[in-house]
């Protein structure tokens, strides 16, 4: 409390009553300075021109009453406390009286010295603190507003900053596509005779524009792995699949620089759960930097292979290149680690591609070593799962468990179509809970029509997957020339915290999983 | 290239014994991407017409009714998205198979682009044999002789 004298006003048309309070004022032995009015306009006129730090009011008043009279204070000066001066019949008022804004209430008949000291002090502490809080209050929301708005704004930039990076990326391919493309049509004789000297030439031109090709590639992927953007459509594929679509840029590249390029792959490989694209930009990052580092003749192997007890196929590039040494081999790891936190400037020759290529096999759940000998050459290996529901979901698990932007909740939905309602393939449908999936979930295919959808979210953020889910169905459906996507059903399993409950979670897939092979057989 | 094909059935199959010469609308902004298709169909036995924005494209494929249209996303007046939109709203067109032919890339865009009604997508730069397969899905390709 201020150590000058307080100022008090105090608001009593009864002049008995008002003696009494000063009487009371005396006896609490408090330095107060008293003004007394007799009205509540004469009060607020007073509020307004001059400082108090208290109001002493009684209720009835000549031009005003009960709750009524301390509203108007209130109104008068928000930051003043109030004391009301009650009398027997105003009893009932009591928790009125607080709720409009008065901090006390003394009866009249108890107004003694020690009564009423104490009654101001407090009043005027709490007035003070509620003072402090609501500015503490308003503090914490301009810091909020402040922030929100901070975090708008740095929204925007990124939106602005991806949208140019796919700009930038589009207005590259295109060109990229006519060189290409004329150098291919002339090669190819379609613009006349051309000589082997010539052809030679038109296949570097042809492989150096897949090379900016897949530099912009790079340059699309690793600004989206760094912000966690690059999304994964997931699904049954196989080996031969995957490398039939990598196979003629690296035959091209192997041909101009003139390296053997070999294939090796097991019989009778299983098949894969990936994004089968991702996995061919990770065998031609690899191949690619194997082809340029490769010794003299050069031979580059691809190998693929598998055992039966391995959950995962496991791809292979090696090369007879000069091999690289241990220190180095710790930078190429470390690099691996840098992706999306640091600038990245070439590593003696291992550019972004490796660091990429390690993101992207993550990105499916697999794994990436390199092994190397100084003088003999590398072998960079990576891993992919196979179409093995449980397995891939134990996967998921720990990489959400690693995930600190989730939740720790995993929720798990079944989606189901009609398939014998509909002569439409599952391509489309996988296609549209594909482009519904957003950054953490997981879309596994299962048997005859069915999906499982694992979302780190609870329960009521699955509701509004629904939602979502209803919406985009109903824009799908509106531009369709081959007939409407059949009806998707979602039946919600349940929502677990990880990673306590892993082993329920997977039960529960278990459950669904045998039921569906009992069902195939 | 993750073009589906699986569900798609070509809405103008060819007569069996009937020899019409298909047509095949090009829209692209870049004339040169127009041109080297153009080229590179020309060992075969098809017209190939060829548009340079969205809206003209509309325009050409509601009078001359080609029997495929290849076309680009991002381009000046019209863009592929209006296009197609266009297209599968107009009675005239709204058969004719649509290969869009696109410097975006990811599974976002394409199937956003299929959503629009785009019958397949396939992505800059492009191997010309995957085109004339895509090709193949909807009309007949004969080589001349």
């Amino acid at each position: 409390m201020r150590g000058n004298r307080i100022r008090v006003l105090l608001l009593e048309d009864d002049p008995l009553d008002a003696e009494l309070v000063k009487r009371a004022i005396h006896d609490a032995d408090m330095q107060m300075e008293l003004h007394s009015v007799t009205r509540v306009a004469e009060a607020t006129e007073a509020l307004a021109s001059q400082h108090f730090e208290l109001v002493l009011s009684d209720l009835s008043l000549p031009d005003s009453d009960g709750s009524e009279t301390i509203a108007r204070l209130r109104q008068a000066a928000a930051e003043v406390p109030i004391v009301v001066l009650t009398s027997v019949d105003d009893r009932d008022l009591d928790v009125e009286l607080l709720d409009v804004g008065a901090q006390d209430y003394i009866p009249k008949d108890r107004v003694t010295g020690d009564i009423l000291g104490r009654a101001i002090r407090h009043a005027i502490q709490r007035q003070e603190q509620l003072v402090e809080t609501q500015r503490l209050l308003c503090e914490v929301k301009d810091a909020r507003d402040l922030l929100e708005s901070k975090n708008s704004k740095l929204e925007k930039l990124y939106n602005q900053a991806h949208e140019f990076v796919d700009n930038v990326s589009h207005e590259f391919r295109t060109p990229l596509t006519v060189i290409k493309e004329y150098a291919s049509l002339v090669c190819d004789g379609l613009a006349g005779e051309v000589t082997e000297e010539q052809t030679r030439m038109l296949n570097i031109v042809e492989d150096r524009a897949d090379d900016l090709n897949t530099m912009v590639d790079d340059m699309l992927d690793s600004s989206k792995l760094g912000s966690g953007l690059l999304g994964a459509w997931r699904k049954p594929c196989n080996v031969s699949e995957i490398l039939r679509h990598v196979k003629s840029t690296l035959s091209r590249k192997a041909r101009v620089k003139g390296v053997q390029l070999l294939y090796e792959l097991d019989p009778d490989l299983p098949e894969l759960y990936c994004d089968a694209e991702k996995v061919g930009r990770v065998i031609t990052n690899l191949a690619v930097n194997a082809i340029k580092f490769c010794g003299d003749p050069g031979t580059v192997r691809i190998m693929v292979s598998t055992t039966l007890d391995n959950p995962d196929v496991i791809f292979k590039v090696e090369d007879n290149g000069p091999g690289i040494d241990e220190s180095s081999l710790q930078q190429i790891f470390e690099r691996f680690q840098q992706l999306g936190t640091t600038s990245r400037g070439s590593c003696k020759g291992f550019g972004l591609g490796l660091a990429i290529a390690k993101e992207l096999v993550d990105l499916n759940f697999g794994r990436m070593t390199v092994e190397s000998e100084v003088g003999k050459g590398s072998a960079f290996q990576f891993s992919v799962p196979k179409n093995d529901p449980l397995e891939l979901m134990e996967r998921y698990l720990l990489q959400v468990d690693h995930e600190t932007e989730c939740p720790p909740i995993v929720s798990l939905v079944v989606a189901r179509i009609d398939s014998t309602a509909s002569d439409i393939t599952d391509d489309g449908i996988d296609g549209f809970l594909n482009y519904l999936l957003r950054r953490n979930d997981l879309l596994l295919q299962g048997a005859d029509g069915e999906w499982f959808l694992a979302l780190p979210t609870d329960k009521q953020e699955v509701q509004k997957y629904f939602q979502r889910s209803q919406q985009a169905w109903e824009d799908a459906n509106r531009n369709r020339p081959f007939g409407p996507l059949p009806r998707v059903d979602y039946q919600w399993l349940g929502s677990w915290r990880i990673p306590e409950d892993n082993g329920l979670i997977l039960n529960e897939m278990a459950k669904h999983v045998i039921h569906q092979e009992v069902a195939c057989v | 290239m993750n073009a589906t094909k699986t569900c798609m059935t070509p809405s103008t199959q060819p007569t069996p014994g009937y020899q019409r010469t298909p047509t095949i609308l090009c829209i692209d902004d870049d004339p040169d991407i127009t041109r080297t298709i153009e080229l590179r169909l020309s060992s075969y036995e098809v017209d190939v017409l060829r548009n340079f924005t969205g809206m003209q494209g509309m325009w050409q494929a509601v009078q001359q009714k080609p029997d495929l249209i290849i076309t680009d996303l991002r381009m000046p007046q019209g863009d592929g998205e209006h296009l197609l939109e266009s297209l599968r709203r107009n009675q005239a067109t709204a058969g004719i198979p649509v290969i869009v032919l696109s410097g975006q890339k990811g599974e976002q865009v394409e199937n956003h682009v299929r959503r629009l009604g785009a019958d397949s997508f396939l992505q800059k730069p492009l191997h010309y044999q995957d085109l004339i397969n895509e090709i193949r899905m909807y009309v007949e390709l004969r080589e001349t002789e």
